[in-house]
């Protein structure tokens, strides 16, 4: 296996049902798409509302099936049934609401449902229930009513219940988007941890840039077309096309080039208050 | 004129093994005309105070005055026509059959002739920067962003002195943040409508607003101008609030350099400050 997710000339399109009409073709959230995720990646995927991210997400793991072209994972074409539920067992995902993907009545009894739905045995939930509480710091919450959790809390008991299913790969589509900045460092921390310590495979889909700086790889997508592909650095530099894409360059980025526009030796590529800070520091020393 | 909260406590599920302190002793003065806004983590009490201010909560303890006048039950409509409230993801409580409809609805009251009625639905729409072509749409084949525009038409529609928004730009792309907290800035600039802001965006505060009111745990801990709140980064950091990233570049800055600035909001205000230090070093 080369790629863990591959997207191969990967068309979608919502209208899709009826066949027999061609003129719903054109009607594309996803349009002529290249990509591929090695296993133990960090990719991010960027863009504004509507431009095919969250579609892109869904097609990672069966959700949905593509109008034109292949999604394999695992080597598997998602189509084939016969492993339909290895690809969604392989491939977890947390959507942005976390009132949306809660059904348990206890943290506990829905962090469960995944594994129980795969019929693991029970000696063995009660193990995996232990470790995703244990790893996402919900111990304590255990017998708590997940209603009553903060949002941070909610989607990690949502990305807790993932982990109780043994995923190789998590698809966080926008799974910050509803939280506060609180909420975002406990699922940006634990993201990282899942991917730095267990080499788990992250695909994080946000519009928030400051979440991007530490993935290894970033697709910026408009019109259902990546447009741009590169590291946090290659693509935070670019404030021209971030802006065309309805984005934005990081504050800092802007600032550092302004001043290097002013003819102040600075890299163009700074994407962190801290990268600036140890770069202005000397210039501004007494 | 303003909204004056004076010594406000609010508890959820009172009385029960789950009662929880919302609001404590909250006192604020927000004037009439000014924008502001209201800072603090989930939790903190940020919606169970705005849902005081135009009645939908009524406090347990403590007054909360519109105009000077106390809201009670006798004045509780003439005080909902006056202020205004847009909740959290306010396109989930759309209901109508069309655009048009659900917009005029809080209309339907007023007495107003049906050209009337269409002149303020049409005057709405094109603040939040609706066109007029989806207006007979349902609701179910428009976008999200223009679902969130339909819902805050809604209660432009009525024309409220103080318009409330709690987390208006929540879940939106840059592009579609800018454009609503625009029309809602320009509400408040040309039309004079006194804005309270609910949001965790420190950005968007600092480009936005006069005044500022932080909040944590249920309490107000501070209020001022931009500039006095910014500069106490630490203590924002301390409540889990995260300052601009030009506002955090500063305030390190000074820790080396005494002279540099640290009420700096703007990129533009934290190159000029950074230029000086280096020129004059020259």
């Amino acid at each position: 296996m080369e790629y863990f997710i591959s997207f191969d000339n990967v068309y979608y399109s919502y209208d899709f049902n009826d066949e027999e009409d061609s003129t719903y073709y054109e009607n594309y959230a996803v349009s002529g798409i290249n990509f591929s995720v090695k296993e133990g990646e960090f990719l991010a995927i960027i863009g504004r509302n509507g431009s095919g991210k969250s579609t892109i997400a869904k097609l990672a793991n069966a959700l949905i099936f593509p109008s034109e072209g292949v999604v394999t994972v695992l080597d598997i074409d998602t189509t084939n049934e016969e492993y339909l539920y290895e690809i969604r067992q392989n491939v977890g995902m947390v959507f942005q609401n976390p009132d949306n993907q809660i059904i348990g009545t206890s943290v506990e009894e829905d962090i469960a449902f995944g594994p129980e739905n795969l019929g693991v045995p029970r000696e063995e939930m009660i193990k995996r229930i232990e470790f995703a509480l244990k790893y996402t710091g919900l111990t304590e919450l255990r017998h708590n009513e997940p209603h009553y959790l903060s949002g941070g809390q909610k989607q990690r008991v949502a990305i807790a219940g993932i982990l109780a299913m043994k995923p190789r790969c998590i698809v966080l589509d926008e799974a910050t988007a509803m939280l506060d900045p609180i909420g975002r460092k406990e699922v940006m921390s634990l993201i990282k941890r899942l991917n730095e310590e267990d080499k788990i495979t992250i695909i994080h889909i946000t519009h928030h840039m400051d979440e991007v700086t530490n993935a290894d790889r970033v697709l910026l997508i408009d019109n259902g077309r990546i447009i741009m592909e590169g590291t946090p650095k290659e693509i935070f530099i670019r404030s021209e096309e971030l802006k065309e894409a309805g984005l934005e360059q990081p504050q800092i980025t802007t600032l550092v080039n302004e001043l290097a526009d002013e003819g102040i030796d600075l890299p163009r590529d700074i994407i962190t208050v801290d990268e600036a800070l140890e770069h202005i520091k000397p210039l501004i020393a007494r | 004129m303003s909204i004056r909260v004076e010594n406000l406590f609010y508890s959820y599920m009172r009385g029960t093994p789950f009662e929880k302190e919302a609001l404590i002793d909250v006192s604020i003065e927000l004037k009439k005309g000014d924008f502001i806004g209201i800072i603090g983590h989930t939790g903190c009490g940020k919606s169970t105070l705005v849902q005081h201010l135009n009645g939908i909560l009524r406090p347990e303890t403590g007054r909360v005055y519109i105009d000077e006048q106390l809201i009670n039950n006798a004045n509780i409509r003439e005080i909902r026509r006056k202020v205004g409230l847009v909740f959290q993801y306010p396109e989930y409580q759309l209901f109508e059959e069309t655009v048009f409809k659900d917009i005029a609805f809080g209309l339907k009251r007023e007495n107003l002739t049906e050209e009337q009625m269409a002149e303020r639905v049409l005057e709405a729409a094109e603040i939040v920067g609706l066109d007029k072509s989806i207006l007979d749409k349902s609701i179910y084949e428009i976008s999200g962003g223009q679902k969130r525009r339909c819902a805050i038409a809604g209660v432009i529609v009525m024309k409220p002195e103080y318009l409330i928004l709690d987390e208006p730009a929540a879940g939106l792309d840059p592009a579609g943040r800018d454009e609503i907290l625009a029309f809602i800035k320009k509400l408040n600039k040309e039309k004079g409508v006194t804005v309270v802001l609910v949001s965790h965006s420190m950005d968007d505060i600092a480009r936005l607003t006069d005044y500022v009111v932080v909040m944590n745990k249920g309490r107000v801990v501070m209020t001022g101008c931009p500039r006095e709140i910014f500069m106490q980064a630490d203590k924002l950091d301390e409540i889990g609030l995260s300052i601009p990233q030009v506002t955090r570049l500063m305030c390190n800055l000074k820790k080396i350099n005494p002279d540099i600035r640290e009420d700096i909001l703007t990129i533009e205000e934290a190159k000029e400050e950074i230029l000086r230090h280096i020129r004059s070093k020259r």
